[in-house]
C-alpha cells in the first residue's frame, strides 16, 4: 500500500512539472559549401605561360589553397611589360621570368601582356623623331608598327624630291647664266 | 421455478422504476441574489521560426528568414520569448576541427540571442554573417551547423 501511495503521488508531482513547463524548442540547420577547386583565367599578350612546364590555354583549374609557379616567356624580341594577378599589379614580383602566386582561394584573373624590347629601325626617315611620335610608337602593337615604304608620311624625306629639287637648282643656273650671256652680246653690239 | 424467476424479475422491474433523484428546493428569503460565473482562457501563441538555409560560398550576409509571433492570446503582463542557441561555428564534416566563424545578426547588425513578443505580428528579421577572412582561411569540403530556438511563455520585462 505504501507503495501504490508513492507511485500515485510521484505521477501526481510529474504532471504538474509537465504542464508547468510550456517550453518548446525547435531547431534549423545551417549548411554551406566552400569548393576544392578555382578556375585562373589568363589573357597573354607577346608570349606565353607555363605552369608546371606545361603551357597553359585560356583557363586552369587548380586545387583551393595551391600555391603555383609561372613561368612568363616572352615572344622573340619581346620582354615583360605589366602582370595582373588577381586585379593586383605584380610585375614587381617576377623574379627570373617567374611568379609565385600566393594560396588560390578563389577564381581569380591573370593578366600578362609582353611588349617589343626594342623599336624597329625605319631608314626613310633620317631625321630625329620627336618624343611625341615615339611614345605614340611604344603603345602601338607589333603589327601596327609595320609601314609601307612607298607610303609618304609627314617629315619623309623622299629620294624624288631631292633629285627634282637639285634639277630645279641646275635649271635656274642655267636661266642666268644664259641670261647674262645674252645681255653681254647685246652689250657688246 | 420458472414462475419464482418471473416473479423475481417483476418485482426488480418494480422497484427500478419507483427509484427517484430526490429533488431540493431552496427557499430564498425574497430580493436577488448574485450569481458568480467564472471562466478560464487557456494563452496561446504561435510562433515561426527560420527555416534550414544554405550560405553561398564567399556570401559576406545571409539572408535567415524571421523570428514572428503569427497569433497570440496571451494574458497581460504576459510575454513570449524566443532564445537562441548557436555555436558560432560551421563545422566540416570530414574533420570537425575545420571550422567556419558565423554569426547570426538582427537587421541592425545585433547579435541575436533572444526576444520578447506580446503583439501578434511581432517579429525580427535575422541575417548569417561570415567575413571574408574566414571564408579565405576555409578548407574545402561541406560544413553545417544546427542552431535551436526555444520557445517560453514569461512574465514581460
Amino acid at each position: 500500500m505504501p507503495m501504490k501511495k508513492t507511485a500515485v503521488l510521484l505521477l501526481t508531482v510529474l504532471m504538474m512539472c509537465i504542464t508547468s513547463l510550456g517550453v518548446y524548442a525547435e531547431s534549423a540547420t545551417i549548411a554551406a559549401q566552400v569548393p576544392g577547386t578555382h578556375t585562373v583565367t589568363f589573357v597573354i599578350e607577346g608570349g606565353k605561360v607555363e605552369a608546371n612546364g606545361t603551357p597553359v590555354d585560356h583557363t586552369i583549374e587548380l586545387d583551393r589553397q595551391r600555391v603555383q609557379t609561372y613561368r612568363l616567356i616572352p615572344d622573340d624580341g619581346y620582354i615583360l611589360d605589366q602582370l595582373i594577378y588577381d586585379g593586383e599589379d605584380v610585375t614587381e614580383q617576377v623574379t627570373n621570368n617567374c611568379f609565385t602566386a600566393p594560396p588560390l582561394i578563389r577564381d581569380t584573373e591573370f593578366t600578362v601582356i609582353f611588349r617589343p624590347s626594342r623599336l624597329p629601325q625605319d631608314s626613310s626617315k633620317p631625321f630625329p623623331q620627336s618624343s611625341t611620335e615615339q611614345s605614340i610608337r611604344r603603345t602601338s602593337t607589333p603589327s601596327s608598327q609595320t609601314r609601307d615604304a612607298n607610303t609618304v608620311h609627314t617629315g619623309d624625306f623622299n629620294e624624288a624630291v631631292g633629285y627634282f629639287t637639285v634639277l630645279l637648282v641646275l635649271s635656274l643656273c642655267l636661266l642666268i647664266v644664259l641670261t647674262g650671256h645674252k645681255q653681254e652680246k647685246h652689250t657688246t653690239s | 421455478m420458472n414462475k419464482k424467476y418471473i416473479a423475481a424479475a417483476s418485482a426488480a422491474a418494480v422497484m427500478v422504476s419507483m427509484i427517484s433523484v430526490p429533488a431540493f428546493a431552496v427557499d430564498y428569503p425574497g430580493g436577488s441574489q448574485d450569481t458568480r460565473i467564472s471562466t478560464a482562457i487557456e494563452p496561446t501563441y504561435t510562433v515561426t521560426i527560420p527555416a534550414d538555409t544554405t550560405v553561398a560560398f564567399n556570401a559576406l550576409s545571409t539572408d535567415f528568414g524571421a523570428v514572428t509571433l503569427e497569433s497570440a492570446q496571451i494574458d497581460p503582463g504576459k510575454a513570449v520569448k524566443v532564445e537562441l542557441d548557436a555555436s558560432g561555428s560551421l563545422k566540416n564534416a570530414a574533420d570537425a576541427d575545420k571550422t567556419i566563424a558565423y554569426t547570426i545578426n538582427t537587421a541592425d547588425n545585433t547579435a541575436f540571442t533572444s526576444a520578447s513578443y506580446q503583439t501578434a505580428g511581432d517579429t525580427t528579421a535575422l541575417k548569417i554573417d561570415i567575413t571574408q577572412e574566414a571564408w579565405d582561411a576555409a578548407f574545402a569540403g561541406s560544413y553545417s551547423d544546427t542552431v535551436t530556438f526555444t520557445v517560453s511563455y514569461v512574465d514581460a520585462e
